[in-house]
């Protein structure tokens, strides 16, 4: 159990770290919809 | 009531076997040399054995026959020691209502052990010559040995039973001692007074599995009910705990997250004001081209409008103008306010934000389509003129951003609140059959 949380609490600050350093907002990901070539936006200029 | 006794040399391998004075069954004595009574396993006679004609102490028979788990003889090796069964008692709680059972052991270069068992649950027992300090104050009390605090959690008496095998002193059914048990989980230091003397013990909880491979017993374990006084929980573990590992993971996050915030550089790339009409033709605002730099970073877009008891609503898309690619979002902002009974009163916000996360570097536009009200109105009347609200956009690039922290911490905080509630649920279980219960103090105190 110990050992467990210790492999996760480390990933957990890797992966922080990775989102952080890209500036990637998890929650903020999760309720935008993501990128996508002739999504549903459209070219206006 | 285990002893010691100084060591000796090799084990002796064969026991000395005599006739019982009364039935004339044979009698074994394992521990020669430090046995001063023992009980016929036939006709359960109690023999003197320090008397050289084997006299007999009492020849009434027991009331109860009680057949030991662990047959008188067996060895077996409990830390790193082989021990072997040379004595058995049954007894019992002041009301006679609890019962458990107590195996002595012998070593010749040990000395005397016990092994205890009550509700499935099994203590592996040494008497300690230095005496606890022991701390009174109101109802509760505790014990320092060595170091180590005890809680008290019984008090009571203890009555034997039923008696089986050699011991090293004058035992005999019907006796009594006083009682008091204090935990300090995985061990139980226990106190025993009568008028002749006071012994303290040291338990250690045993696992059932462990007595059974150590003594080879086939037949089925008594079960295991409830939670015993010093067994210790399952998420306890030695070293550091899983709460301390998760302050360390804690501090660490933020430590990082301090470092990233710092880090920022908060860039405003644009800012621009519109106006939105209701019967503009023209719906689609066009932002002039920015420039987004730096690789991945977070977009920051403010949206500010002087709503008043209103809304507008933003229907947004940040194009890429050399991929062409789109992110579209919505975003709206209220504002209502007013006086009641309270007094004012106001609801919403003029401002809203909306977070973009890894945008790439890249020249970039927004397309920003405003939506309202089709009229201004009040709450109470509506009057048939165009709307027109202003509003304003700020876009900031690489702003610090908390949500990954909390989301972090949440995520890091699942399993040591789980293993907090399941070691509370424990400890309650624990104390459920103590008198001395802190989480009884506790329950009154909720319930006042």
């Amino acid at each position: 159990m110990k050992k467990a949380f210790i492999i996760f609490g480390t990933l957990l600050c890797l992966t922080f770290s990775y989102v952080n350093y890209f500036g990637i907002s998890v929650w903020d990901s999760m309720k935008i919809g993501k990128w996508g070539p002739g999504g549903p936006g459209t070219y206006h200029k | 009531m285990a002893g010691e006794i100084p060591p000796q040399s090799a084990p002796k391998k064969n026991p000395k076997v005599f006739d019982c004075p009364s039935c004339g069954g044979g009698v074994h004595l394992r521990a020669l040399g430090h046995t001063v009574t023992v009980v016929c396993a036939s006709c359960g006679t109690l023999i003197d054995t320090t008397n050289e004609n084997h006299k007999i102490l009492s020849s009434a028979a027991q009331k109860i026959k009680v057949e030991p788990l662990i047959p008188l003889g067996q060895r077996g090796k409990i830390f790193d020691v082989t021990w072997e069964v040379i004595g058995f008692m049954q007894r019992s709680d002041g009301s006679g209502q609890y019962h458990w059972r107590e195996y002595l052991l012998f070593n010749p270069a040990q000395g005397f052990r016990w092994l205890t068992e009550f509700d499935g649950h099994w203590n592996f027992v040494v008497s300690i010559k230095d005496k606890p300090t022991l701390f009174e104050a109101g109802g509760s009390s505790h014990v320092d040995y060595k170091g180590k605090s005890f809680q008290l959690f019984l008090k009571g008496a203890a009555k034997v039973n039923f008696v089986l095998g050699e011991f090293y002193w004058r035992v005999k059914t019907g006796e009594r001692v006083q009682v008091k048990d204090f935990i300090a989980p995985p061990e139980i230091l226990s106190y025993e007074a009568n008028k002749e003397e006071i012994i303290w013990s040291l338990g250690q909880y045993v696992a059932p599995e462990e007595i059974r491979t150590a003594f080879q017993i086939d037949k089925a374990m008594p079960m295991r009910l409830g939670v015993a006084p010093n067994q210790p929980a399952a998420f306890d573990s030695k070293g550091i705990s899983i709460s301390n590992y998760w302050l360390i993971f804690v501090a660490i996050l933020l430590i990082l997250q301090i470092f990233f915030a710092v880090g920022v550089k908060n860039e405003k790339v644009y800012e621009g004001a519109f106006s939105y009409l209701s019967d503009d033709l023209q719906k689609v605002k066009v932002t002039p081209s920015f420039e987004l730099t730096g690789g991945k970073k977070n977009l920051d877009l403010k949206f500010y409008s002087p709503v008043q008891n209103s809304w507008i609503e933003f229907q947004v898309d940040l194009v890429n103008e050399k991929t062409g690619e789109v992110r579209e979002f919505e975003k709206g902002i209220e504002y209502y306010s007013g006086t009641d009974s309270d007094g004012y009163w106001t609801e919403g916000s003029q401002v809203s934000h909306v977070l973009l996360s890894a945008v790439p570097a890249g020249l970039y536009h927004l397309n920003i389509e405003a939506s309202s009200a089709k009229t201004s109105s009040t709450f109470l009347y509506a009057t048939f003129e165009p709307k027109k609200l202003d509003y304003t956009v700020v876009v900031t690039r690489d702003v610090s951003n908390w949500s990954n922290f909390f989301g972090a911490f949440l995520a890091l905080s699942i399993l040591p609140a789980f293993a907090w509630w399941n070691k509370r649920s424990f400890e309650r279980a624990r104390w459920s059959t103590s008198d001395y219960s802190p989480y009884e103090i506790e329950e009154e105190e909720e319930e006042e």
